[in-house]
């Protein structure tokens, strides 16, 4: 296989595994034979893999379900509901899936207020679903703090979680293969920072967008799965292979020639495939980074029970992004632009703004003035990453060409 | 509608309440007392008065534009409440203060600081409470843990004492108070009430804007002269309850009762919320004391996952309480929380047979004539006719 055929079949891998977070995935993931719970956001992979429990995740399947066809369709819907009318789609799709009353009654259902209000509203409905009334809840509140006093908060909620799944699911969590699966997270965690520092070469090797693609993998389709969790870990080798053989060969990604690198500083847009080849292929411009395909190495201490759930909770707060970029102050979205920009050699940054994310949303001045400070060029976009209809693909194609060229950049 | 209550007390309350800077502040600081300004009801004002100073809650009344504050804040994605209460800081209207808390109720709230910090308004003392977002034993814990680093901070910059004995006495004094708003809001349990709903939260507003023990006294002789005075009949044709965010102005109540609705109770942000329940005062941990209440008595904020059911009990006993014919459920426009918290009480209330109006608005007086023209049809659907 050439190196292109190998990245061709990672991608087809990657979204094939995929299928287990849309709304069809729940439901066949209910039907695996393992204890079932949904959660309202991001699912902390070690814990239900090592307890060998399905875990499904609302906003992903909300998200999930803003791609493809009819998904104009489906987010009408949503928002015909009526719960907020300014409300990010990907939450509001979630909603929509509840109360139409497609989802299976889980064995237990874990609410958290991260990373925003929005999942947080989310969170209440599924609390107060009337069809879940009997199930075992749990709330995990999420610290908006950076501090080891924040992680060891959450790592005690998350003891407490972990006896609450054991108390509605009868399996236990036990330190043996905890450890193994940190270890693996540990493992899946360095290889991400491998890939992310190895598309940092000049003209970029490999779309690094891949780093999202195996984060999701490693997380979301594992929590789904646990038996996809090691599948993850081998997929992650093979994309660290062929990138180091790109750098080795100097070569740029396929068919690019590389003139801009930028930033996009929000979540990778549901209908992204229409936008970023056409700017790699048409401009040269590369999206270097964004929310999920940024990555920081926060390893898991495997010490004890009480340092392993601390540090998944430092992870959880620091390490998932958008709960990195929203939860906390303005101080790191802004340090992590100029980092970002810094180390992956960006010539501008982008601001999507999606519908909805009041957090992004509140500091457009704050990124600007960063931007400016560091003399990084900064476009405000306004679009929505979920609903293409409040600016089309094409447009903001447009918007960003204007935007490379009155800088000097295309 | 209007009472047509005279009393100086009520006088000194609305202009209190329908302004920022007032008279009772301005003779605070020409004495010498600091002002600290808080931006939520879970920030407890009884730290700051046993801290010497006077707590002032932050707040967007009056405000015609959010103004600079949408240079921070894109405006189709943030709450008006937010961007206006911060358009009010940039436009220096709360200059008096010396310091300020920012409470995280919400991620509007919350990023309030973040551009404050920014801002050329920023002053010295700027610091934030981060609250929880579940009611249990932990997280009231670890609230008391923000409270005491926000009391050794407070301490430190403003160089006073906060004795345990400050503390009591401090929350003494609050819980009096509450007890007295109590008994104004027990005062539209009548059928032919003193004092309109419109009216009740102006002198509840003002009790987050002046000296507590002031405001004790002031709202005391308002209670005296609401006993005596002559009620004239009935004149409305349904008994409303109003439920959402922060109602820091009396626009909505104004509508209502100038449509011939009464309100007779309310679960909002400056209203029943801030009167819910008292601080125990027989612990030996006052601060303790102070986060029991905050997260456990009173988990009012629909942020916190654990709050809809107490809402919920909340909503359906004053209702009976107070015989209420109808709810309005009022959203901030981008306010996710209530904007949730409202579609589940919504079929919940309709289930029971408790007409629910939804209203999605700015907080703003603007848009009132379509506010107007949905609140008089709800009125007369629920009254069975105009007045």
């Amino acid at each position: 296989m050439t190196d292109q055929e190998i990245i061709n079949a990672l991608t087809a891998e990657g979204n094939e595994y995929f299928k287990a977070l849309t709304i069809a995935g729940v439901n066949d993931n209910a039907r695996m034979g393992r204890p079932f719970i949904i959660v309202s956001d991001d699912a902390l992979p070690e814990i239900p893999v090592a307890m060998d429990i399905s875990c499904s995740i609302m906003t992903v399947a909300g998200a999930m379900g803003t791609v493809g066809p009819g998904a104009a369709e489906r987010i009408d819907k949503a928002t015909e509901m009526g719960v907020e009318n300014r409300l990010c789609a990907s939450v509001k799709m979630g909603a929509y899936f509840l109360k139409a009353g497609i989802l299976p009654v889980p064995d237990m259902v874990i609410t958290t207020n991260s990373p925003c209000d929005a999942v947080d509203m989310l969170g209440q409905m599924m609390d107060n679903y009337p069809p879940w009334a009997k199930v075992p809840k749990f709330r995990l509140d999420a610290p908006h703090g950076q501090t080891d006093e924040d992680f060891v908060y959450f790592g005690a909620q998350l003891k407490e979680m972990v006896q609450a799944i054991e108390k509605a699911t009868g399996k236990k969590l036990t330190m043996e293969r905890f450890v193994e699966v940190a270890e693996e997270s540990n493992r899946q965690a360095s290889l991400i920072m491998d890939f992310q520092e190895l598309t940092r070469a000049v003209p970029c090797p490999v779309d690094p967008d891949m780093a999202r693609v195996g984060w999701e993998l490693a997380r979301w389709v594992a929590a789904t799965d646990p038996s996809v969790f090691p599948k993850a870990t081998g997929w992650l080798e093979r994309l660290v292979d062929v990138t180091e053989r790109k750098v080795k060969a100097k070569t740029g990604m396929d068919g690019v020639q590389e003139k801009i690198r930028f930033l996009w500083y929000d979540v990778s847009p549901s209908w992204g495939s229409k936008l970023f080849p056409r700017l790699r292929s048409e401009l040269g411009a590369v999206c270097m980074k964004t929310y999920y395909s940024f990555h920081n190495y926060i390893p898991i201490d495997t010490t004890s029970m009480d340092s392993m759930l601390a540090s998944v909770a430092k992870k959880y707060l620091m390490g998932t992004p958008m709960t990195r970029q929203a939860m906390h102050t303005a101080d790191v979205f802004c340090d992590d632009i100029v980092r970002i920009c810094k180390e992956d050699k960006c010539d501008a940054m982008i601001m999507p703004c999606h519908i909805g994310h009041r957090d992004t949303n509140a500091y457009q001045k704050l990124a600007r003035d960063t931007c400016r400070a560091n003399g990084i060029p900064f476009f405000f976009l306004g679009c929505d990453v979920w609903d293409e209809r409040y600016m089309p693909a094409d447009v903001v194609f447009d918007r960003l060409k204007t935007f490379f060229q009155s800088t000097g950049l295309a | 509608m209007k009472s047509g209550i005279k009393s100086d007390s009520f006088e000194k309350f609305t202009v209190i309440a329908g302004s920022i800077m007032n008279p009772s502040v301005q003779e605070c600081k020409d004495g010498g007392r600091k002002v600290l300004g808080y931006t939520c009801s879970f920030v407890p004002e009884e730290l700051i008065i046993a801290a010497g100073m006077l707590p002032f809650r932050i707040r967007a009344t009056d405000s015609e534009s959010a103004g600079r504050a949408d240079d921070y804040f894109e405006s189709a994605n943030i709450c008006s409440l937010i961007r206006h209460t911060f358009g009010k800081v940039l436009n220096s209207e709360y200059d008096f203060i010396d310091g300020a808390i920012v409470g995280g109720g919400c991620d509007g709230n919350r990023h309030i600081l973040d551009n404050w910090e920014k801002s050329p308004a920023k002053i010295a003392f700027l610091d934030r409470l981060f609250i929880p977002h579940a009611s249990n034993n932990l997280t009231a814990e670890f609230f008391l843990g923000q409270l005491s680093g926000l009391k050794s901070r407070i301490e430190g910059y403003f160089g006073v004492t906060i004795t345990d004995e400050k503390l009591w006495s401090a929350i003494r004094l609050c819980n009096e108070v509450r007890e007295l708003q109590r008994e104004l809001y027990g005062l539209r349990l009548s059928d032919n009430p003193p004092i309109t709903g419109s009216e009740t939260v102006a002198v509840i507003v003002a009790g987050s804007s002046m000296p507590k023990e002031e405001y004790r006294d002031d709202l005391k002789k308002l209670l005296r002269e609401l006993q005596e005075v002559q009620v004239p009949e009935k004149k409305y044709s349904a008994r409303i309850m109003i439920v959402g965010p922060g109602h820091d102005d009396t626009s909505m109540s104004d509508i209502v009762e100038e449509l011939g609705g009464l309100v007779v109770n309310d679960l909002t942000c400056f209203g029943g919320k801030v009167i819910f329940g008292s601080v125990k005062e027989d612990g030996s941990d006052p601060l303790k004391a102070l986060a029991d209440y905050q997260v456990l008595t009173r988990p009012f904020c629909p942020k916190n996952l654990s709050a809809h059911p107490v809402i919920n009990k909340e909503v359906f006993d004053k209702s009976k309480e107070f015989k209420v014919d109808g709810v309005i459920g009022q959203v901030f426009l981008c306010c996710e929380t209530w904007g949730g918290e409202i579609f589940i009480l919504n079929k919940e209330l309709r289930d029971a047979g408790i007409p629910l109006l939804r209203i999605e608005r700015e907080c703003t007086a603007d848009s009132t004539g379509q506010l107007r023209t949905r609140v008089q049809a709800f009125i007369e659907t629920i009254s069975g006719g105009a007045l």
